[in-house]
This record gives structure tokens, C-alpha cells and sequence, in this order.
């Protein structure tokens, strides 16, 4: 529910989390399948070779490779020298990109706060295991709210930062993308939080999406009047909390039909976009709790991505 | 078909401002209510297809303009009251009976208000253009001409009440079959009361004309009241004394249940009764004459004798004056003084005085101008008998009306002309006052026997009175019966009497009072057509069918 009229203003303190949110966030564990080189030793496996414990495969010796690594039975075997590699385990860098576009703090009950909360259980799940996590914020534009970085004793800091969070305006998620784009961070595992509900359609999401280069986990928040407007009946105009474009409407149960059909093929889309990028889709219902979401998303305590 | 409530003028012209105002309606530009959402991404897409493109929103729904069309121009069809028009081009005169009659209580209703209703039920199915409700109550007046609204009806019948007078029914229906039909579609009268209609009335409507009476509630009791009421002479002959008679109608009165008061006051006498069928008679002999308000009241236990209708229950009416007659006495001669004298001596209305000048009559001598009883010799008159009259009266009508007034009908005429061996003759003058002049040879023992006949003392003491102008009574007075002719000729009922001059007497006809409508029966009025399934009640049926279907789809979402 929209209260008209209403200026949308950021969280106060403590609104965002609390102890037992934290907890139950911690329990999660992201794991990816292979983090990307030159990051810095963690959990997570990674694609370069290194010190790690777990053999991983042999490669011809070249001059300048460390003399440790030479396996000398299979020299014995074959006569020729060959190095053992092992699997180094690094970072899975997170990037979070939550939608902070005026159509998120609108409602009465502001869709950023959980969209918000999400971002905090997965940076917690990340700082957990030692991967650094960056939060970038967007509306019609992205801000940087904190570097990549990482720790287990920043969550309480992240979640601090997160609570500044001021509402922005409209969203263009293109432009955002590219900026986020421009910053050169290392491939990491992208998490955008949003409604996606860019006034492009979901075009203008595919577009925006296509040039990114991270894995990429979607949260799309979800309120159950999105698809099923019971509110909507008789002759309405209907207002953009963004763009302030109007919009006559006489509600029939055509209309609503077709809204629905509208809604249905934007989620399709959505769904869609996911499936071939390999990319994850969690639809957020706003209304729930968070975390039991979010749970839902890890199979098995843990998430593959 | 036609429109018994609205004109077809009206009603068409409500259907086009109907149409007009709900096809301005669908042009008008609608008042959005504002909502702010979070996105207006999916509805700018979901009413892509229905943008309006004019200046006015366009024709957006045709088909729910049609339904509502629909049930607005059923409506009106029905508030127009259309139906079928049976008959065609027929004019309707009801007439609302409010003679006293109607006042009669039944039940907790009165007769007036089962006749009201009757009226406002019947003139509800009648055209309004060609229906009109006559008022008969003492006089004919017009309540509701023709297209004039209904609802104007109500009050101008709010608080009225019966007239205290016999019908006019069959006389305003008799008015109107004497006036022509302009239209030439034929009447339809129908009578709304119990008031009967005579059988020449009905002989005088035209073709194409029929009256009907509709039909009330039928009355149980036929209730008791005075009918008639009147004075007449004495049958003991005793002056300054009448015989009363009071006539009642139903039940079985005795005289016990009437209460007598003479101005006021209680006068107890017992009376011969009569009956003939449910009328009772009671004579009631030598009730002093001295010109006192007698009022007769019916009464049974204590408790009014009929209490559906009191206005018959209670009668009056005013004693004549009847004092005694001075006569003065002089100047006779012997032959026959003595007999005039004892003539006038056993006269009970005859009061012997001395002196002409406090005389009504003067018997004989000089009369002083005052009426007087004479007795010339032949040689001074020509006439036996000589009447002086009053100047306004024709001397012919004087004379025809004296024959019987002094008894000279009883005068054997021959007998005494041939005494006297010459005719005689009577004759009339006109005169400053009345005087009756005899010749003397006729008085003469000596030459006649007048003296010794029966007419002497009657042709003396009508003489008297007539000279005195002693008022003749009225010896029955009833609404519906004359008057006995008086000599002017004038004729009137007591119906007037009952409304001009009640001191003279309040009775009511028992035409009027009866329940019990005589005349000829009538036919009812035409079920044909009647109850509730008249045509504008399918109308009306299929208008809410309509209204009913339309919210049916409204709550489907099929309307908008």
C-alpha cells in the first residue's frame, strides 16, 4: 500500500537487523565453484595453482618453477620432469547492488528494508568465510557504500553502512551497470536486489545485464499486490512514484487480465534472463521473513554459484 | 395502449431528455482518483489498447449505454403507467356520493372513506386526460377536471366530511346525461356511494353511455333515526295545543326511547303509536302551542339509538303560536246577535273583548280599521258575501281558496236562495285588511234557517281565524315529500329546509339516511383488465429484470 503524498526517508537504527537475524545468517555458507585468479587466500576454491592440499594436476617443469613442486617418482618412471599443482583456495569476491530507487521506499512498507536485509544475510554468510564484500547502491545511478573488503568482524560495520542508505531516484539500471562496470573489480559473484522495475521494461534490463562479466545472483522483491492489484476498481489515475508520468485507467476485469499478462511476461522474462546467464533468481517476497527466503537459496545450508 | 399517469407528449419527451443526458453522460470526461504506484510500467501496457483519442473521452461503452437506456426507458414506461387502452377514446365521470347518508360509520371505517378509497383505486386506472371526479354532496361541484394531476385529489378531499343533506347523485348524473358528449367516444359514469339513481336517469343517457356503481363493503346494520317530524290541529280541538308526530326509522323504538324537551326543558307525554314496516309512528296530542323549540332525541338505555350515524338521531322544530283570538262584539242586531254571540262564546280560540281597540277581530259594529266580520242588508252589497282580501293576492285565487278556508262549501246555497227567493252570489275585493261581509237577511231567523245549520257556527269561526290570519299548520314535514300547497303556489321540500332553517326542522330523508341503495341496480365496474397484471405492471417487471441483470454484470465486471 502506497500512502499518497508520502516523502520516502532512510532507515533509523536498528530497523535493518538485529541479533538473531545475524545469527541465522551466519548458518548459510555460499560456495563457489571456482573463484577467479589473483585473489586473495580464502575458502573458496580457486582457478590458480598453489599451496593448497588437494593435488590437482601435473604440468611439464620450465626453467624458474619451484624445485618443491617437481613430483620425482614419475621422473624416476618416465625421466622427465614434472611438477605436481595444487589447488590454491582464494576469495569469492560480492559485489551487492541493492535497488534504492524511490519505488522502494514508497509503499508503507518500504520493499528496501527487506531488500536491505537480504543484502546484509549474504554479506554476513560472505565475511563468515573469509570473501570480501562490496556494497554498491543504485538508482538512476550507482554510489560506492563500501569497497570490497572483508572479515569477520565488519558485518556490524557493513551493517551500519547499510542503514545509511538513503533513498535515490528514479531507476536506470543501464547506467548503473556501466558504472559498476567501470570500476575494474575483480570477477566476482554480482548480487543485485531489486524490483527491477526499470520504466525500460525488461528490455532494458536484458541490456543492462548483458555486458556484465560477474556471475550474477538476482533478488527480485516481490509483493503479492504486484501481480494482483486488488486495490485497483473504477476509474483511476494511476501515477509513477518515479518518473510522476500519469496514467488513466478505467479498471475491468479485461484490464486487470491484461496487467496480469503484462506482470506474467516481465517475470518471465526475468526467469529467462537467469536461465541463460547460469545466474540465480530468488523472488523476495517482502512481505515474509527474510531469512527463510534466503535459506531456501542455500540447499543444504550451502550455495553453489 | 395510452399512459393513464403522464401524457404520451411528456413521456416521449423524458424518453429523448433520458436518452440525451445518459449519452452526455458517456461523453463525459471521467474523474480519475488519483493512486501513486510503484510502477505504471505493466498498466501503460494493459491499456495500451482502450487510450482515449478525443477531446471528450470517446463513445466508451455502447452496449452498457443501450442497458442503461434500457431500464431508464423502462422506468419511465412504467412511472407513465402505460397500459392498454380497453376503451378507446371513452370518457370516465365518477362520482363521489357525500350525502348524509355516507357519514354512516362500518366497522372502524365510515361509508365516506370506503367510497374515497373505491374512488382513488378506480381513478387510478383511468386516463387522466379523460377522467374527471364530480362532488355530490348538497350541491354538484368538480373536484378533478379532466388532466388535471390525481395527487391533487387527496387534498382536496382532506378533511371533508358528508353534507348534511340528501344526495345529488341521481341529479348530477342527470345534469351530465343532458350534456352533450363533445368528444363523441362515449362515458362511463361510475358512482361511488349508496345514493339511488333513478330509472329515468337512466333512460335519459345516451348510446354509447353506461353507469356503474362500485362496489363497498356491504353494511350489516341498517341503524335507527328520525325521519320525519310535524305538528298538526289538535284532534281534541282545543286551541293553543298541537298534536305532534315523530316518525322513526329501524329498530323497534318506543316512545319510552325519545326524549322530548320544549325549550330546553323536559316534557313528558305518552303517545299512540303506529307502525308500517320498520317505521314507527308517535302522535303526541296537546303539546302546548306557544311557540317553544321542541327537540326530540332518540335514545336507547342511555346510549345514542344509532350510533353509526348521529345526525338522524337528534330532530327539532318550532311550535306555531297559538294565542287566543280577540274578538270584539257591537252593534248586532237581536234577530240573530244572540246566536253570533253564542257561536263566538263556545269558540275556544275566542277570547270576548269590550272595545274594538283591543280587538284582532271587530264582530258587527265600526271596525277601527282592524279586520272585521260584518252583516250589511242586501241593498248595501250585491254579493251574498263579500271577501275583502289582501291587496298582493289575485281577488279569483282569493275567492277559490276562501271556499274552503271559511266553510263556504258547507253553505247550502240553494236552500237559502230559494228562501230568499233571489240568488246569491259571493265575491272577493281587495282591501286594506280582511273583511268578511254576510248579508243580514241571510242571519234572519224570520226568513231562513241558516242559523240553525251546521255551516253557521264553521262559516263564524273559519271566518274568525281567517280574519285573524291564524298561520295554518304544517301537518307533516319529511325530506323527499312537499309540502301541502300553499296559496302562492310555492312548493319546496324539507331538504331545503334542513339547511336553511333548522329551527324549523332537522330531519333526513330516509332515502338518505338508509344504507340501502334504492333505485335501479347498476352494473360494476369492468374486472376486465383489473388486478395487478395490467400492463404497466410487466413493464415494470421487465424494468427491474433489467436493473437486475445490469448489476449482475456490474458484479461480474462485465459492465463498467
Amino acid at each position: 500500500m502506497i500512502e499518497e503524498g508520502r516523502d520516502p526517508a532512510g532507515l533509523e537504527s536498528g530497523q535493518l537487523f538485529d541479533a538473531a537475524f545475524l545469527a541465522a545468517a551466519q548458518r548459510l555458507r555460499l560456495v563457489a565453484r571456482r573463484v577467479a585468479p589473483r585473489g586473495r587466500f580464502a575458502d573458496q576454491r580457486s582457478k590458480d595453482r598453489g599451496a593448497g592440499l588437494e593435488f590437482q594436476d601435473y604440468r611439464p617443469y620450465v626453467a624458474g618453477d619451484d624445485l618443491r613442486a617437481i613430483d620425482w617418482t614419475v621422473y624416476r618412471r618416465l625421466g622427465r620432469v614434472f611438477l605436481r599443482l595444487f589447488e590454491e583456495h582464494e576469495d569469492l569476491p560480492l559485489y551487492l547492488l541493492p535497488d534504492v530507487s524511490r519505488s522502494a521506499w514508497v509503499e508503507s512498507e518500504p520493499r528496501a528494508v527487506p531488500g536491505l536485509q537480504a543484502c546484509l544475510a549474504l554479506a554476513a554468510v560472505a565475511l563468515g568465510q573469509h570473501d570480501s564484500v562490496g556494497v554498491f547502491p543504485f538508482a538512476e545511478d550507482l554510489t560506492v557504500l563500501q569497497r570490497p573488503t572483508s572479515g569477520k568482524n565488519r558485518v556490524m560495520e557493513l551493517a551500519h553502512r547499510l542503514e545509511s542508505v538513503t533513498p535515490g531516484g528514479e531507476t536506470d539500471l543501464g547506467t548503473a551497470l556501466r558504472r559498476f562496470r567501470g570500476l575494474g573489480l575483480r570477477e566476482g559473484l554480482v548480487v543485485i536486489v531489486s524490483d527491477f522495475f526499470d520504466p525500460g521494461g525488461i528490455d532494458a534490463v536484458v541490456e543492462a545485464l548483458s555486458g556484465l562479466r560477474h556471475r550474477l545472483l538476482l533478488v527480485q522483491l516481490v509483493r503479492r499486490s504486484d501481480r494482483d492489484p486488488s486495490w485497483a476498481r473504477g476509474d483511476l489515475r494511476l501515477v509513477d512514484c518515479e518518473s510522476g508520468d500519469a496514467q488513466d485507467v478505467s479498471v475491468t476485469p479485461q484490464v486487470l487480465e491484461r496487467y496480469r499478462a503484462a506482470y506474467d511476461r516481465f517475470a518471465e522474462g526475468l526467469a529467462a534472463l537467469a536461465r541463460r546467464r547460469g545466474a540465480g533468481l530468488l523472488a523476495l517476497d517482502v512481505e515474509s521473513d527474510v531469512i527463510p527466503q534466503v535459506a531456501d537459496l542455500f540447499e543444504n545450508g550451502r550455495r553453489e554459484v | 395502449m395510452n399512459f393513464t399517469a403522464l401524457s404520451g407528449s411528456v413521456l416521449l419527451g423524458g424518453l429523448l431528455a433520458t436518452a440525451a443526458v445518459l449519452y452526455a453522460l458517456q461523453r463525459l470526461r471521467v474523474r480519475h482518483e488519483s493512486r501513486t504506484v510503484v510502477t505504471s510500467l505493466f498498466w501503460r501496457e494493459a491499456t495500451e489498447e482502450t487510450r482515449a483519442r478525443s477531446l471528450f473521452e470517446r463513445f466508451r461503452h455502447p452496449l452498457a449505454y443501450a442497458m442503461a437506456l434500457l431500464c431508464a426507458g423502462l422506468m419511465l414506461l412504467g412511472a407513465g403507467r402505460l397500459d392498454e387502452d380497453r376503451d378507446e377514446g371513452l370518457r370516465h365521470v365518477l362520482l363521489l356520493d357525500a350525502s348524509a347518508g355516507m357519514a354512516r360509520a362500518v366497522g372502524e371505517t365510515t361509508r365516506f372513506a370506503q367510497a374515497q378509497a373505491a374512488l382513488a383505486a378506480e381513478l387510478a386506472e383511468s386516463p387522466r386526460d379523460r377522467s374527471e371526479v364530480l362532488w355530490c354532496g348538497e350541491h354538484v361541484r368538480t373536484l378533478l377536471a379532466p388532466g388535471e394531476d390525481r395527487a391533487l385529489l387527496g387534498p382536496r378531499l382532506a378533511g371533508r366530511t358528508p353534507d348534511l343533506a340528501p344526495g345529488t347523485l341521481d341529479r348530477a348524473l342527470r345534469s351530465r346525461a343532458r350534456m352533450e358528449d363533445g368528444e363523441g367516444g362515449g362515458r362511463r359514469f361510475v358512482l361511488f356511494g349508496d345514493a339511488p339513481v333513478a330509472p329515468s336517469t337512466l333512460a335519459a343517457l345516451g348510446a354509447g353511455e353506461r353507469v356503474e356503481r362500485a362496489v363497498l363493503a356491504p353494511v350489516i346494520d341498517g341503524g335507527m333515526g328520525i325521519t320525519a317530524m310535524g305538528v298538526s290541529e289538535p284532534a281534541s280541538g282545543r286551541w293553543g295545543m298541537v298534536d305532534l308526530f315523530i316518525q322513526t326509522r329501524g329498530g323497534s323504538t318506543s316512545i319510552f326511547d325519545l326524549t322530548l324537551t320544549l325549550d330546553g326543558e323536559r316534557f313528558e307525554r305518552g303517545g299512540v303509536i303506529g307502525t308500517d314496516g320498520d317505521r314507527r309512528g308517535f302522535l303526541i296530542s296537546d303539546v302546548p302551542a306557544a311557540g317553544a323549540l321542541l327537540e326530540a332525541r332518540l335514545d336507547t338505555d342511555g346510549e345514542a339509538a344509532d350510533a353509526d350515524l348521529v345526525a338522524d338521531d337528534v330532530a327539532s322544530i318550532r311550535l306555531p303560536s297559538r294565542p287566543p283570538i280577540r274578538v270584539a262584539v257591537d252593534g248586532l242586531v237581536p234577530a240573530f246577535g244572540a246566536a253570533v254571540r253564542a257561536v263566538l262564546a263556545a269558540d275556544p280560540a275566542v277570547e270576548l273583548v269590550e272595545g274594538a281597540g283591543e280587538a284582532d277581530v271587530v264582530v258587527g259594529g265600526a271596525s277601527a280599521g282592524r279586520p272585521s266580520l260584518r252583516f250589511p242588508s242586501s241593498a248595501d252589497q250585491e254579493e251574498a258575501i263579500l271577501i275583502g282580501h289582501d291587496r298582493e293576492v289575485d281577488s279569483s285565487v282569493a275567492l277559490a281558496s276562501a271556499v274552503g278556508e271559511l266553510g263556504l262549501d258547507r253553505v247550502d246555497a240553494s236552500a237559502l236562495a230559494e228562501s230568499l227567493g233571489r240568488p246569491l252570489a259571493v265575491g272577493a275585493l281587495p282591501s286594506d285588511v280582511r273583511r268578511v261581509a254576510i248579508w243580514s237577511e241571510l242571519m234572519d231567523p224570520s226568513r231562513t234557517s241558516f242559523l240553525e245549520s251546521r255551516a253557521f257556527p264553521v262559516l263564524v269561526g273559519r271566518s274568525i281565524r281567517w280574519l285573524a290570519q291564524v298561520p295554518d299548520l304544517t301537518p307533516y314535514r319529511a325530506i323527499g315529500r312537499l309540502e301541502p300547497t300553499a296559496l302562492d303556489g310555492a312548493r319546496s321540500s324539507l331538504a331545503a329546509m334542513v339547511t336553511v332553517d333548522l329551527d324549523a326542522a332537522s330531519l333526513l330523508d330516509p332515502a338518505t339516511t338508509a344504507p340501502v341503495t334504492a333505485g335501479v341496480s347498476l352494473a360494476e365496474p369492468s374486472p376486465e383488465g383489473a388486478g395487478p397484471w395490467r400492463l404497466y405492471t410487466w413493464v415494470l417487471l421487465l424494468a427491474l429484470a433489467a436493473l437486475s441483470a445490469e448489476w449482475a454484470l456490474f458484479q461480474r465486471g462485465r459492465m463498467p
